[in-house]
């Protein structure tokens, strides 16, 4: 029993450094387990989240361009969920105006670039939302993990940018600049 | 033999009176509303709401619909709503010998709020309490109570000054958890002293400091003069508060000090809303250590669906030196109907020490409003 404890670390070790090295080298990576969180904060103070589960996407990562991705996140805006059905009626309808078409009912996230493949590092990438392609970026901390690696993400976004309405509701208002949270699981395949 | 009716008479003014549930909703911090002010006139709590608050009250009712003022309406100066509470409650015995009791409740409070200028406003509660006498079980005259008269004035968002007579600020704002300290360890103190306290809130801490003096209606003896403070910080993406509180209290025959802590987390569904206080009074004038209580509740408690909110509470009061404690737990369950109309269920079990006994009430209550 005794012996088993370092033999598990040092094949767990192993694997992710494997793992690693996949992805340094040339690898394919399908998201598993996500959730987007978005903070939005009120003009009056406080806050709410809008969550969803449902970000999808397949991802290569280029051999030679340990940095480099190839592929897209997609996030299904008309699953956004903020804990009051009405609300999120409202932030569907009428400010991300998912009803207008495919290019308003996602939001996709490409051209990415992570700095560091193993810890904290930032990153950048493509982000097309309620029709508008703007760049963006933010911190990234990648952890090796036996099936893939796990991402948690954190970027700014300015709603303006974005076309999006300013959203207000009985006087209340959310303020220009929201959070965006990404924790997700990249398993090779 | 008048010991014993004098205790059930006490038992039942115990359950009885502490079956008000609190008109705050400290739960909504699980959607990320750390503080009251977005959604109540009140930097508080309770009381009337905003068109804001007013829109999700409605956005949390059974029949959800939108809240649609006129956008092209000047600015209210002056609101006001009628709340109604008709109750019903099933006591128990709290002594082995005690037969089962019902009673019914009839309470009507008038809210309103006048806006001098942008940033002053007064503001006025009046409570019309058509609770029945405990010691007869025949309803008593309607008494007429001024529960808060204040003037407000915020010079800019973050900041309220309020001066008058109101409820003191508490960690929890749980009217009913109150009122059992100052039933149980504080008597004499008043539900409604004149005050002056500071509300300063942001995105990361919460301070109201306060100093009040007596309500005008205890006795001389009671008349209480004192000062305290709250000051809790925001953390957890808006979706905590921790904080400490103290206060300190003197009348002509005792002294009061209180040092606590208080927190209300939420996350999504759910959450917990936690307060715990030492209590020292002691005999002014008189050398020696006092006994000192202590009182804490936590509350748990789910919202799913929206317009229904579980809670389950203990809480725990104690004296030390006296041997006396008490256990309440408090399940309960709110469901609101629609912005107007609200029914509360609950239940109280108290457990007493040292004599042991066992005491259980059971409550519906509708609260009904006009706006």
């Amino acid at each position: 029993m005794i012996a088993r404890r370092p033999l598990r670390r040092t094949v767990a070790v192993v694997v992710a450094t494997m793992s690693l090295c996949a992805v340094q080298a040339s690898s394919s990576h399908r998201i598993e387990k996500a959730t987007v969180t978005v903070l939005c904060p009120l003009t009056v103070g406080g806050s709410f989240e809008a969550k969803t589960t449902a970000l999808t996407g397949d991802l290569t990562v280029q051999a030679g361009s340990p940095d480099g991705v190839r592929g897209t996140f997609v996030a299904d805006l008309r699953q956004l969920e903020t804990g009051i059905s009405l609300r999120d009626r409202h932030l569907r309808q009428n400010y991300l105006e998912v009803d207008k078409g495919p290019a308003f009912a996602v939001a996709a996230l490409e051209k990415i670039r992570i700095d560091n493949w193993n810890g904290a590092g930032r990153f950048r990438g493509l982000l097309t939302l309620h029709g508008q392609q703007r760049e963006i970026s933010g911190t990234a901390t990648v952890t090796p993990d036996r099936r893939g690696f796990l991402v948690e993400a954190v970027f700014p976004l300015k709603i303006s940018d974005f076309q999006i309405p300013p959203p207000t509701y009985l006087g209340v208002g959310v303020k220009d600049t929201i959070e965006v949270k990404v924790k997700m699981l990249a398993s090779a395949l | 033999m008048l010991r014993k009716l004098s205790a059930r008479g006490l038992a039942l003014a115990i359950l009885v009176g502490s079956s008000i549930p609190a008109a705050a909703s400290p739960t909504m911090i699980r959607l990320g509303y750390p503080s009251c002010a977005a959604c109540h006139v009140s930097p508080q709590g309770a009381g009337l709401l905003t068109d804001y608050g007013k829109g999700i009250d409605l956005a949390q009712s059974i029949f959800v619909r939108e809240y649609n003022p006129d956008p092209q309406a000047p600015p209210r100066r002056f609101r006001q709503d009628v709340r109604a509470l008709l109750g019903y409650q099933y006591t128990s015995g709290l002594l082995p010998a005690h037969d089962g009791t019902a009673s019914t409740d009839a309470q009507v409070w008038h809210r309103a709020a006048a806006w001098l200028t942008p940033q002053q406003r007064l503001s006025s509660i009046i409570l019309v309490d058509g609770w029945p006498d405990d010691s007869t079980k025949v309803s008593a005259d309607p008494k007429l109570v001024v529960t808060k008269a204040v003037w407000e004035y915020r010079p800019k968002d973050g900041l309220e000054l309020v001066v008058g007579r109101d409820s003191l600020p508490s960690g929890l704002e749980n009217a009913d958890h109150q009122r059992e300290l100052r039933r149980l360890i504080a008597r004499g103190a008043r539900s409604y002293p004149t005050q002056a306290k500071l509300f300063w809130w942001t995105d990361r801490v919460q301070v109201t400091p306060y100093v009040f003096g007596p309500g005008g209606d205890e006795a001389k003896v009671d008349r209480q003069y004192g000062a305290g403070a709250l000051a809790g910080l925001v953390t957890l993406q808006q979706h905590a508060v921790i904080g400490l509180s103290a206060r300190a209290a003197r009348s002509e025959v005792t002294n009061d000090r209180r040092v606590g802590m208080y927190a209300r987390l939420g996350f999504g569904k759910w959450g917990i809303l936690t307060e715990h206080d030492r209590i020292d009074r002691s005999p002014r004038g008189v050398d020696g250590a006092a006994p000192h209580g202590y009182a804490g509740l936590t509350q748990i408690f789910v919202a799913t669906p929206e317009w229904l909110v579980l809670s389950l509470g203990a809480e725990y009061v104690s004296l030390d030196g006296t041997g006396t404690y008490t256990y309440r737990l408090l399940p309960s369950a709110q469901i609101r109907v629609s912005d107007k109309l609200t029914f509360v269920v609950g239940q109280k079990d108290r457990y007493t020490d040292p004599d042991r006994a066992h005491g259980r009430s059971f409550t519906v209550q509708l609260f009904v409003k006009t706006s």
